[in-house]
């Protein structure tokens, strides 16, 4: 495909992917208690995934190896196997968070309790992995994924106060509930910038064999992408602000989100809720199951791709199996999904540092991006992400315990 | 500054933040839960008001008010385990108001279920005000 098609394509894709459970239960909550005060943290946020999105794709263009394996080959597998091992407990909580968020969703729909739903999503999501390759995966969801700018729409027609929403872009502390503001906005960070698509993205890069050449594709697409993407997560939580808010409806279930697009799109309310849920949930589900294959293959160094057939990758499709059938016992044991969310972006901020720091020495080696090193700035915010990363990890479990 | 002594002014801040979990103060709680139930109100008569206006459809009304009932149920449990504050006369407020939406939302669903919005519209006016809490 043309640059032009695959530039469109991936913004485009990269919008419609961009909300998921986490994104929505954090920015639906902060809006329903907080209004706009959170919106600076969703921008924060946004710009961060941008700038490790596209590193993480330049590295793997320049260096056709992903994260995990260059991470791997650079440091070794005595070093890889933590961050390994950690990112993969996530990804199974966030599987078993996306998996009960898509449930809910047929819920809001059909009226069937969403327990019932929960193995048919999870196989639908393996029979997608199973059937198709990474362009049909990735352009499927983040097309489907669109649905989403009803958020937007909705934020847009309800007609916020330009003061209040600009107010809402510079950072400040509440006046009331600080430790939950606090925890809001920690899960926020985590939520957007899940470690897990780091590897996804590059992974994803070699699949698609996007070359050096193209290397211009790969930072408009992340930068413009990611932000607009994050769009998406400002309409929900503008959307829950204005009208969750002033009735009084502070948001601790899926059910109570929904209720944010009825005076926007009326009958028509609900049923866009739950269509960005599910569709945004599945999308996710079917990523963090897929990286979770890219990660293993990559850091033990079997075949992996989802456009190699299954047989001829088959530790690679194991590995996914695996973690999609741990993330399903999960979920089957009933924990409340958007309470299962806001636990597991939290605790993607831990892992953060594991995350970002090999990232810092990997983006100034030569042998893995040549003359295309990170700058001075690109250095200075992966140094300041790490110590961010490590004062949040320190303060994520009580911010939890007190404010979550 | 040596990472071992990192580690231990790190440990000694999160031991710190978890210790005040147990001084968060009695009145901090009571409208914590205040604020809960009003919500809880609010979404069931918000909900209620969708479906008598046809923006929502009985399927979407029962699952919201399965789900409200659900979280108020928790809220209950909450207050439960802390006498203390069903001592005090806001607390016991607070549980007879938890009791009174209770039966109220069982009426609602059933009435959701067969499709009797005179029930509905009838429960919904009843609904008793919570105190206002300024947000």
């Amino acid at each position: 495909m043309s640059a032009l098609v695959d530039l469109i394509l991936g913004i485009v894709t990269s919008i419609g992917g961009f909300v998921e459970a986490g994104s929505i239960s954090t920015a639906a909550e902060g809006g329903s208690q907080f209004g706009f005060e959170l919106l600076w943290a969703i921008a924060a946020a946004s710009v961060m995934l941008a700038m490790l999105i596209e590193m993480s794709g330049r590295l793997a263009a320049v260096s056709h190896r992903s994260l995990a394996a260059a991470v791997r080959e650079r440091f070794g597998i005595d070093f890889q196997i933590v961050p390994l091992a950690a990112e993969l407990i996530i990804d199974i909580l966030l599987l078993a968070a996306e998996i009960g968020g898509a449930a809910i969703a047929v819920t809001l729909l059909t009226g069937v309790a969403f327990n019932w739903w929960l193995v048919p999503i999870a196989l639908t999501v393996w029979l997608v992995l199973c059937a198709f390759g990474f362009s049909v995966i990735e352009y499927g969801v983040g097309l489907l994924g669109l649905v989403t700018l009803a958020f937007v729409l909705a934020a847009w027609r309800l007609q916020p106060d330009p003061h209040a929403l600009l107010g809402g872009f510079a950072p400040s502390m509440a006046g009331h509930d600080r430790l939950h503001y606090a925890f809001l906005a920690v899960s926020i960070l985590g939520a957007t910038v899940s470690p897990y698509l780091l590897n996804f993205y590059s992974s994803g890069t070699i699949e698609e064999e996007l070359p050096e050449s193209k290397l211009w594709v790969n930072t408009v697409t992340g930068y413009v992408g990611m932000c607009f993407g994050g769009v998406v997560s400002m309409g929900v939580l503008a959307t829950s602000a204005m009208v969750l808010r002033p009735q009084g409806i502070l948001v601790d279930s899926y059910q109570q989100a929904a209720l944010m697009l009825v005076p926007t799109f009326g009958t028509w309310g609900v049923t866009l809720f739950a269509l960005s849920l599910g569709i945004g949930c599945f999308g996710a589900a079917v990523e963090i199951a897929l990286n979770a294959g890219y990660l293993s293959a990559q850091v033990f160094g079997w075949s992996w791709g989802a456009n190699k057939r299954r047989g001829d990758a088959a530790r690679f499709t194991a590995a996914f199996t695996l973690v999609l059938l741990l993330g399903l016992a999960l979920a089957l044991t009933g924990f409340d999904p958007l309470r299962l969310t806001l636990l597991s972006v939290a605790l993607t901020v831990v892992i953060m540092p594991l995350i970002v720091l090999p990232f810092l020495v990997l983006m100034n080696d030569e042998k893995y991006v040549k003359q295309h090193k990170s700058r001075t700035l690109g250095n200075a915010f992966l140094a300041a992400l790490t110590l961010l990363g490590c004062l949040l990890a320190i303060i994520v479990i009580p911010l939890e315990v007190l404010g979550g | 500054m040596s990472s071992s002594r990192c580690v231990r002014r790190g440990s000694i801040v999160a031991l710190l933040l978890l210790a005040t979990a147990g001084c968060t103060s009695q009145h901090d709680r009571l409208r914590q839960h205040q604020q809960k139930m009003q919500s809880l109100a609010a979404t069931t008569r918000v909900v209620c008001e969708s479906w008598l206006a046809g923006d929502v459809s009985g399927r979407y009304a029962s699952t919201a008010l399965r789900q409200t009932l659900q979280l108020l149920e928790q809220e209950r449990a909450a207050l439960v385990a802390a006498p203390k504050l069903l001592r005090t006369p806001d607390g016991a407020r607070l549980s007879d108001a938890a009791d009174s939406l209770e039966r109220r939302l069982a009426r609602l669903m059933d009435a959701v279920a067969q499709r009797d919005a005179a029930s509905v519209r009838e429960s919904v006016a009843k609904m008793p005000l919570l105190p206002a809490e300024d947000r």
